[in-house]
């Protein structure tokens, strides 16, 4: 099973598969921003509370992208956690003029940090501090000293931070190239290193 | 500007604790706010209806601010100083088509509840006229009818004053004792000035009117100070008024039920008791009930959890009542309380308690302390309520303006009291452990056996061998008592001593000499030297000392005068013991048998 399962994780991986899952706090344009990703947009987009979660799949760059829309409200968060497996990457959205909710961001970032398939498998995250043009956002430095990520391990999880505009797609090429060159770089160590290790010991 | 302002302030003075405060969490904390009202005029309210919520608050300054986020948002000027507020929703608008009932804030100001829709003033509604008193009216009629001339009019108003009827302002004014020409005043006003009244307005609440959701049409209620309970419907039909006995003045009022179906709302009084009003036999009517609670101390804080009612006193106490009005607990307090403000999650239902010390307790519905949230200052007002698109958010104002707001953690669990290491309620998780019972052997059964059929025996020889043990341990007892009396201490060579003692004189004055000689080879030190006589016969200044120090070899000499009281000159026998400074037996003793006293001619 272990080694069907290697086997199939590394075709997919070959293939140009990206699992990423999208979560972030209501309101802070998770679905927006998910919309300037995708390479043909759709002409008209009206961005509406998410119920529950979303799945988006499309093709860009020779990747097969499959994106998770979580939904951010407070009574859909409890479903973040079961979505993790399987994921690539994960992208946080924090709504940067929210600072009153900083601290609730804060706490459901380090949930997601403390989940066991973040915590130990040097799973990348990608946040994007959103909504970048309105008056009084936070900076990127800002934003990160309060969502405590300085204090993350790059080697164990590899973070980054992003100023965005998702209403107009600022900035958010640019995090989606990050994660691909992250997660590029990361399989090919984990080859060299796999290839080094005998068979059965490196996936669960 | 505002946000700038609280930004700079924040570098100085700090949040108290960064982060995760039990299962609350620091959100953000404004000292230069300057916010100064009390509880009932702050409340959260969707004024714009987008699902973003804002803190709209009366400010005793005479001023709405409406914070949104960690800015204000709007403020306005208020025309008095304000006793109350309530935002609700149910102002009927004509423009807006899309369903959906517009959002006003109510505040009420002296006789005056100021309706405010899109935060613009929009409609004000006055507290209906009193009626005066039957005692006044009679008065006046009197007066009117030429039955009583003015000085008599003035003694009667002033008798009745001292019989506890409110006068209104027209007998006010006349017996005002600086009035100078009551003459002139009578005939300006006297004749046909209307004795009728106005009321000021002391709490407001608001009760759904079909529906419990929150948006549904509501009907507004405000307490006065002649005890009444008006019901309005938004902005100014009155529906219902309740009169509350005399003397009660409502000062908090607790909601439950809804208007069109059936309600119970439980009224604190400024005189100590709460008052129960509900829902009529006739549609839309209000009647008092008999059930009346009647606390030890002025209420300062009522809030209404599903099944209970609580009410904080002056007196530090927080009592819990049933809503047929039977006491369920009292807890004390460890300061006065502030307010008192029920906490609806999703999953449950907590009582949040502000004190005056400046601590929040959080307390489940069986009365267990689930959490204390310290702050720095003491509180002024407290509200828990959806904040900025989080469902739970507390703001807490403290006396001198800060405003502090906490978000309450998705993950808090508020069901279990240990998970803060508060205090911990039932029996201990130890009852539930079994103990380990060991098997019963053979030999077991067999010495039970033999214990029953032998019992008599048994038990006798148990007695003998309790006797002998006793007399042996008393035998030792007396042993260790009389080693002392041979003169030389049984404590061994190194503690040896020798005591030699001899009286006297001829009577009643005695004098005891003592020779005290250490036969040791080491110094013993800080000997207590006591006497025991019989104190019937004698009197001695002191009944013992201290011999410093004994060096070996050499002896110590000591006098004590001893004088004979007795009438009739007996003699008896003086005891003297030098004991061990560090244990409780005697180094060596002596009794010295007493010569008979000389009888003194008196």
């Amino acid at each position: 099973m272990g080694l069907f399962k290697k086997i199939a994780s590394a075709m997919g991986r070959s293939r140009g598969n990206m699992r990423i899952l999208v979560v972030g706090l209501d309101n802070s344009g998770k679905s927006t921003l998910i919309e300037h990703i995708k390479p043909n947009k759709a002409s008209t987009f009206e961005a509406t509370p998410t119920v529950g979660f979303q799945v988006q799949e499309f093709a860009k760059n020779n990747l097969n992208f499959t994106v998770i829309d979580m939904s951010g409200q407070s009574r859909y968060r409890t479903l973040w956690e079961h979505y993790f497996c399987n994921v690539h990457a994960v992208i946080f959205v924090v709504d940067s003029t929210d600072r009153v909710r900083m601290c609730v961001a804060k706490e459901e970032l380090e949930e997601v940090l403390k989940h066991d398939e973040v915590q130990n498998s040097g799973m990348p995250i990608l946040v994007y501090a959103n909504k970048g043009d309105l008056p009084g956002s936070m900076s990127r430095q800002e934003c990160a000293d309060e969502l405590g990520l300085s204090g993350l391990n790059d080697e164990q999880t590899p973070w980054h931070i992003e100023k965005s505009n998702a209403l107009v797609g600022l900035g958010v090429e640019e995090g989606v190239n990050w994660l691909v060159q992250t997660l590029q770089s990361a399989s090919g160590r984990r080859e060299t290193t796999e290839g080094r290790r005998s068979s059965g010991s490196g996936h669960k | 500007m505002s946000s700038i302002l609280a930004g700079a302030a924040q570098v100085e003075d700090p949040l108290p604790e960064k982060g995760r405060l039990g299962p609350w969490l620091a959100a953000w904390h404004d000292p230069v706010a300057g916010l100064t009202c009390n509880g009932g005029c702050m409340q959260f309210m969707d004024l714009s209806r987008n699902g973003d919520y804002k803190i709209v608050v009366a400010c005793r300054a005479m001023s709405l601010k409406v914070y949104q986020g960690t800015s204000i948002f709007a403020e306005h000027p208020l025309l008095d100083e304000p006793s109350g507020l309530c935002a609700f929703y149910g102002v009927e608008d004509n423009t807006n088509t899309a369903g959906g009932e517009r959002p006003a804030v109510a505040v009420a100001a002296g006789p005056y509840i100021f309706i405010y829709k899109n935060l613009r003033p929009y409609f004000k509604f006055t507290a209906p006229l009193v009626e005066p008193s039957d005692e006044e009216l009679e008065i006046w009629t009197r007066y009117r009818k030429g039955e009583v001339d003015a000085d008599t009019l003035k003694a009667l108003l002033a008798k009745a004053t001292e019989d506890g009827v409110r006068l209104g302002p027209l007998s006010t004014d006349f017996l005002a004792p600086d009035l100078e020409d009551r003459g002139s005043f009578l005939s300006a006003r006297g004749a046909s000035e209307p004795l009728s009244r106005t009321t000021i307005i002391t709490c407001l609440a608001t009760m759904n009117r079909a529906r419990e959701e929150e948006g549904s049409p509501v009907c507004l209620l405000a307490g006065t100070e002649d005890g009444q309970i008006v019901f309005l419907d938004p902005p100014c039909k009155v529906l219902t008024t309740a009169q509350l006995p005399r003397g009660a003045v409502p000062a908090f009022l607790a909601v439950g039920g809804l208007f069109d179906s059936d309600w119970r709302l439980a009224v604190a009084c400024r005189n100590g008791r709460i008052y129960t009003v509900k829902d009529g036999d006739v549609a839309k009517t209000a009647v008092v009930t008999g059930t009346v609670i009647s606390l030890e101390a002025t209420p300062c804080g009522l809030a209404r959890l599903p099944r209970q009612v609580y009410a904080a006193t002056t007196d530090n106490n927080l009592h819990a009542y049933h809503l047929k009005g039977r006491r369920d607990f009292s807890l004390k307090m460890p300061a006065l309380v502030v307010q008192l403000e029920a906490m609806e999650t999703r999953s449950t239902t907590c009582l949040l308690v502000a004190l005056a010390d400046g601590n929040v307790r959080l307390y489940d519905a069986e009365k267990n302390l689930l959490h204390t949230l310290k702050t720095q200052e003491p509180i002024a007002a407290l509200r828990f309520g959806p904040y900025a698109r989080e469902d739970g958010a507390l703001a807490v104002v403290s006396v001198t303006g800060k405003l502090t707001i906490f978000m309450l953690n998705r993950k808090a669990d508020l069901r279990k009291p240990k998970t803060f290491g508060a205090a911990t309620a039932g029996y201990p998780p130890e009852q539930d452990i079994p103990l380990k019972v060991p098997k019963k052997t053979k030999l077991y059964v067999e010495q039970t056996q033999r214990a029953k059929l032998q019992a008599g025996e048994i038990h006798r020889a148990f007695q003998k061998d309790l006797c002998l043990l006793r007399l042996t341990a008393a035998r030792a007892y007396v042993k260790t008592i009389t080693d002392g009396r041979q003169g030389v201490s049984a404590v061994g060579a190194a503690a040896s001593l020798r005591l030699h003692a001899q009286c006297q004189g001829l009577g009643p004055n005695f004098k005891i000499k003592l020779e005290l000689q250490n036969q040791g080879d080491r110094a013993l030190t800080n000997l207590p030297v006591a006497f025991t006589y019989d104190r019937d016969i004698y009197a001695m200044e002191k009944g013992q000392f201290m011999v410093s120090a004994l060096i070996p070899g050499v002896s110590s000499r000591h006098e004590i005068a001893i004088t004979n009281i007795d009438e009739g000159g007996a003699a008896g026998s003086v005891r003297i013991l030098v004991l061990s400074p560090s244990g409780p037996s005697p180094l060596v003793s002596a009794v010295v048998n007493m010569p008979l006293s000389e009888l003194i001619d008196s």
